[in-house]
């Protein structure tokens, strides 16, 4: 109701339009940048492509724990990414070294710059730091190419670098807001204060995260751009500890790209006397044991599980390496799915079904536009992921080269969403579940309710295993027993023996907002799915903390103090 | 223009963003005793060593920095933040569960995540409840690992002959203190303004590749209590100026140099004029041993020392082996690897001319207008410093400790400062009579005739470890070398001095294979004494002790000429400059 109305005293936010024609700080830019390449033109490897790329982060964090404020800053800062070329388009000093273990700092080396428009201050950090990047260009470029001259041919020959068309945009408003910290903080502390009458509850933090990023890019070739991208995050985590050591985490998490869209506290609220319930359930709940069997993911569990399974394998950029697995490199048009699913990755889409989604962006890292790819038609394998390193057949960027500011942009994720056109209700999917169960003579099933996210392996000397990390998991049994909940279980397996086992969709969506860490940092993503029945998934169990329960109860915190004496 | 005033209204409001709590210290100290005398009469194992001795400390901080270049802010950051830190004791003074480096738990920590109690954030507005729970927490953390430590201890020990039976801890008497202040508001407004001043010095010199001015505001009050029944309470407060430069010679060598100011107050800075003038001076300097000509010799000779460098080489080279220290029992013979041990066993014995004496004087303030940073009320034991004598006449007389006994140390004189003992303010006197600087020169020709050598070095600035590990080597680790070993340091100004009395600026000699032998010769002083702020590395490791990587401190010293010095030239393969102009520069 009032949600927006209380936000709006809270928040205001200053929209300031800048010239959308010129920037003065994109002009600095693109003045030193020129400078930089036509004075290195005359040397002996003059670079054929130079970008920068500068993140503005405005930030606002603050952590309430038992009704206290923990920490409450705010933060400005740019950083400086540069991306220089030498050698050519077709084999440049990015191109890979084979044969190495370790690729001595390639990925990271972000500079952080002056925050006023002050020309002098800015050009020096700048001037500097692209003569340091010319001198490791040059050096990685001569490594490289005596790699190729003495390494077997490789199997994919694509350039280093895709050509692509210059763009110029710079229309989009500015957003910098002025928040009222006062009055989160308070929010906050009323939302952590409620753990505090749960002694067993042995941590609980409620935390805001605010992040407003304005991104300028330019390129030697032309390319002009600068865009925004918001975040707002509210994560309430609570850990409590079983009788036989087990740490149980929980958390709950909503995202908007405004503060204000975020829900309202009583809703909030709400949730966390729900996180507390389970939490205190939880603890009395039996370890589940290893177990290979049907189970039913929650939508959110399907998502993180589709992220890791499939997303990381449809990066691009993975299929030159020759150390990765490279799973779908020669599957273009075959089928890895079951036929009633396809999977795209919509980085232009903003919300869906209601859910705003964290992986929106209007332009990639690397200054090219954010494209929807269908990756996967009806259960045949379609596109990867593209940042500007082509590989075989996808000569061109599809708008998915990604980073963290500082870190080294290549193909990364979106907002993934797995569409399916066999649905059925969430009823009838349980019931499949049971008459699965029931057909591989299993005493119950595993329904995925909560995860906290998940991991997988994509290189080839270690197996290309997944992991996904479950809260919330209960056994649904096949003789109408009430579900059981049950703890200390992860969902592991391999990609393609776990694809082929997806059996039906449920007709309802869960969105899992985050942030993808991976070789270029931590980006914002989402997971979009409906609930997958998967005939056969694998648990194991979970590592197990060894430190015994507090060896004194609680202290009684009911004498308050006064000017005379403190009690117990 | 719109976007710049967008951005200072931002920036402004960072200097106020941090908020003023009011925190009970009644409520605090109510929390620990209540959580205290709860844990020392209930917290036990079956089978396992009891707690006899507990400590509880809180500490919050307000740290404010801003960073600024070219007269441009670069950062700016104003936070507050409180950490708890539990230390619990197992067994008795004689023997208990410390001085005992447990490998495993000390590089990767504990797998279970409880550990981390003992010592975390917590809030910095507590009331009695919040911190009771939180308290309980970290005793139980603390109590188990020391526990457990305390057997590790026994089961290292069962298969060696101990020769050392030190006790573990001095008994102390129970005492209660109270050092709150008012800490001083920073003006922000006027620091960012004196900083882009100060910033901008450098953009007159385009030989200079990168250049940063920076402060730093650290205001502190510290909550302790222990179980012998010694509590305190006390702020302090400490500013630090930094203003750092580099750049590389036409050959590739990198140069650097650096202004330091130090005061508690930040109001009792040096006047803002002469910070200014210092900076420019800086790059003066600067500038000028980029034009200078590159040394082609090592140089084995008299070296006189003046401007920071009597202070750097004595506070690297000399003073950390001044401080007890203990090496810890460990398992599979590894060790901690305690440097600076050279005087442990040497009290008594001759350390320096019988003409030099150097004493440890932590309530001094003030030294002339300087604040001193060595200076301080209350140790972490919560015991009152006083003077120590360490050095008189050339001997040894004392080391500077905390409760942690030695084989020759037995008693505290209370310089436990930031999680070990550590250098307090250090005063080097001289019983001869210190002469000019020009006479401290003629001197250095003297030796350089005697010695047949051409030409004497004077060494007016040496790099700071401190701004070295932080400013410098963040604002671009390519252009400066590591500084390459423990008894080494790099000179950052350099005089040749020829015997006719020539001056001449030089650049690329190194100082070598300095120990403390070294200081024994000094053949001649100074007469005046000044006072140089620094923030000193931790003798005892900062990874062994769980405080601060460095701390601040003081010395007070005259110039000095050292008879004999080695140094060599600073050969390497460095890399070449840049390749397009500064583009500073096309604007003279």
């Amino acid at each position: 109701m009032n949600k927006k109305m209380i936000i709006l005293c809270l928040l205001v936010l200053s929209l300031f339009s800048l010239d959308s024609k010129s920037d003065e700080l994109l002009d600095i830019l693109s003045d030193e940048l020129k400078r930089n390449f036509d004075g290195l033109a005359s040397e002996p490897l003059p670079p054929y492509y130079i970008g920068y790329g500068l993140t503005e982060v405005q930030s606002v964090n603050i952590i309430s724990t038992g009704g206290k404020t923990l920490r409450s800053v705010d933060a400005l800062n740019r950083v400086l990414d540069i991306d220089l070329r030498g050698g050519s388009y077709d084999f440049d000093n990015t191109h890979i070294i084979r044969g190495q273990s370790f690729n001595f700092g390639s990925a990271r080396g972000g500079v952080n710059l002056p925050l006023e428009n002050i020309k002098d201050a800015i050009t020096q950090k700048i001037w500097l730091a692209t003569d340091n990047k010319y001198k490791g260009a040059i050096q990685r470029y001569e490594k490289a190419l005596s790699n190729k001259a003495v390494k077997i041919k490789e199997d994919d020959l694509s350039a280093d670098l895709s050509r692509e068309k210059t763009v110029v945009d710079i229309s989009e408003e500015i957003l910098r807001p002025s928040i009222d910290k006062s009055k989160w903080e308070e929010k906050l502390n009323q939302l952590s204060v409620k753990f505090s009458a749960h002694p067993w509850i042995f941590s609980a933090q409620v935390s805001l995260s605010l992040e407003y990023k304005t991104k300028y890019f330019v390129g030697s070739d032309g390319t002009k751009l600068r865009w925004t991208q918001a975040a707002a995050r509210l994560m309430v985590n609570a850990k409590t500890k079983a009788e036989d050591g087990m740490s149980l985490p929980l958390y709950n998490s909503y995202f908007s790209f405004h503060p204000e869209n975020l829900p309202s506290i009583d809703y909030i609220s709400k949730d966390i006397d729900r996180l507390i319930v389970t939490l205190s359930k939880l603890r009395q709940s039996p370890i589940a044991q290893t177990y290979s069997g049907p189970a039913i993911l929650s939508g959110e569990a399907a998502g993180v599980f589709f992220h890791e399974i499939f997303g990381h394998r449809v990066e691009g950029h993975r299929e030159k390496d020759p150390n990765s697995s490279q799973m779908f490199k020669k599957m273009v048009d075959k089928e890895i799915l079951p036929d009633f699913i396809s999977v795209v990755f919509d980085p232009n889409k903003k919300e869906l079904q209601g859910n705003e989604l964290s992986g929106y962006y209007p332009y990639d890292d690397e200054g090219i536009k954010s494209q929807k790819v269908v990756s996967v038609v009806s259960g045949k394998f379609k596109s990867f992921l593209m940042s500007r390193s082509p590989i075989e057949n996808f000569p061109v960027s599809n708008g998915h080269g990604r980073r963290q500011q500082g870190r080294k942009a290549v193909s990364r994720q979106s907002n993934l969403i797995v569409e399916t056109n066999k649905t059925v209700t969430i009823a009838e999917l349980r019931d499949k579940l049971i008459e699965e169960c029931k057909n591989q003579n299993k005493e119950y099933g595993l329904l995925f309710d909560v995860v906290q996210g998940g991991f997988t392996f994509t290189s080839r000397t270690i197996p290309n295993a997944f992991n996904v990390m479950p809260l919330v998991v209960y056994k649904v049994f096949t003789d109408g027993r009430p579900d059981e909940l049950v703890r200390g279980v992860d969902l592991i397996g391999t990609p393609l023996a776990t694809f082929k086992n997806i059996m039906a969709s449920g007709d309802d969506l869960g969105v899992f907002n985050g942030i993808c860490g991976a070789e270029s940092g931590g980006v914002p993503v989402s997971a979009c799915s409906p609930s997958l029945l998967i005939s056969h998934i694998e648990i194991q169990k979970k590592r197990k903390s060894q430190a015994k329960l507090p060896l004194l109860p609680p202290p009684q915190n009911k004498i308050k103090i006064n000017d005379d004496k403190i009690k117990n | 223009m719109k976007t710049y005033c967008i951005l200072i209204i931002w920036l402004l409001s960072l200097g106020f963003s941090v908020k003023a709590s009011v925190v009970s210290g009644e409520s605090i100290f109510g929390a620990m005793k209540d959580e205290m005398n709860r844990s020392i009469s209930e917290l036990k194992i079956d089978g396992l060593q009891n707690v006899y001795f507990i400590e509880y400390k809180l500490e919050i901080l307000s740290p404010y920095s801003l960073e600024t270049s070219l007269g441009s802010i670069v950062s700016e950051s104003a936070n507050k933040y409180a950490r708890l830190s539990v230390n619990v004791r197992v067994g008795d003074y004689k023997f208990d569960n410390s001085n005992f480096f447990d490998v495993g738990l000390n590089f990767f920590g504990s797998s279970d995540d409880e550990q981390r109690f003992k010592n975390r954030l917590v809030s910095f507005e507590p009331d009695y409840d919040y911190l009771r729970r939180e308290l309980w927490l970290a005793t139980d953390a603390a109590f188990k690992q020391s526990a457990e430590l305390y057997s590790k201890k026994i089961a290292a020990l069962k298969n060696k002959i101990r020769r050392d039976t030190t006790p573990d801890f001095l008994t102390a008497e129970a005492s209660e203190h109270n050092f709150t202040k008012d800490v001083p508001k920073l003006d922000t407004a006027k620091f960012r303004k004196l900083l882009k001043k100060i910033s901008s010095v450098f953009v007159k010199y385009p030989v200079i590749n990168s250049s940063v001015a920076l402060i730093e505001f650290i205001p502190k009050s510290v909550y302790y209590m222990n179980s012998e029944g010694t509590s305190f309470r006390s702020d302090s407060y400490y500013t630090g100026l930094e203003v750092v430069a580099t750049t590389k010679a036409k050959d590739g060598m990198p140069l650097g140099d650096f202004y330091t100011a130090f005061s508690k107050d930040p109001e009792n800075l040096p006047p803002s004029g002469q910070m200014y003038t210092q900076a420019k001076r800086l790059a003066q300097r600067l500038s000028a041993s980029y034009h200078a000509q590159a040394i082609e010799d090592d140089y084995n000779g008299p070296v006189l020392f003046l401007g920071n460098s009597p202070s750097e080489l004595m506070a690297q080279f000399f003073l950390p082996n001044l401080v007890a220290q203990r090496e810890a029992i460990s398992e599979g013979g590894f060790s901690t690897g305690n440097n600076s041990l050279a005087f442990q066993r040497k009290i008594g014995g001759k350390v320096l001319p019988e003409f030099l004496s150097i004493a440890a004087l932590p309530n001094m303030k003030k030294f002339r207008n300087t604040e001193l940073l060595g200076n301080y009320e209350i140790d972490d034991d919560g015991l009152i410093p006083d003077s120590v004598s360490l050095v008189e006449g050339g001997y040894l007389k004392n080391l500077l400790s905390s409760r942690v006994p030695t084989k020759k140390v037995m008693k505290s004189n209370a310089h436990k400062r930031e999680g070990a003992a550590m250098i307090s303010n250090i005063k080097v006197t001289s019983n001869q009579s210190g002469v000019s600087r020009d006479s401290l020169k003629k001197k250095l020709i003297e030796i350089c005739k005697e010695r047949l050598l051409d030409y004497g070095i004077i060494v007016e600035r040496i790099m700071n470890p401190n701004v070295f590990a932080t400013t410098l080597y963040k604002s671009n680790p390519t252009l400066f070398p590591f500084m390459d070993s423990k008894s080494s340091f790099t000179p950052t100004r350099l005089t040749k001095i020829y015997t006719d009395g020539k001056e001449e600026v030089t650049r690329g000699l190194i100082g070598k294979n300095v120990n403390v032998r070294s200081f024994r010769d000094i053949v001649l002083t100074g007469d005046e004494a000044v006072a140089y702020n620094y923030l000193g590395r931790a003798v005892i490791s900062s990874f062994v002790s769980g405080g601060s990587q460095f701390v601040g401190a003081a010395i007070i010293t005259p110039e000095y000429l050292l008879e004999d010095f080695e140094m060599i030239m600073y050969e390497k393969d460095f890399t070449k400059t840049p390749v397009v102009k500064n583009p500073i520069s096309k604007l003279k």
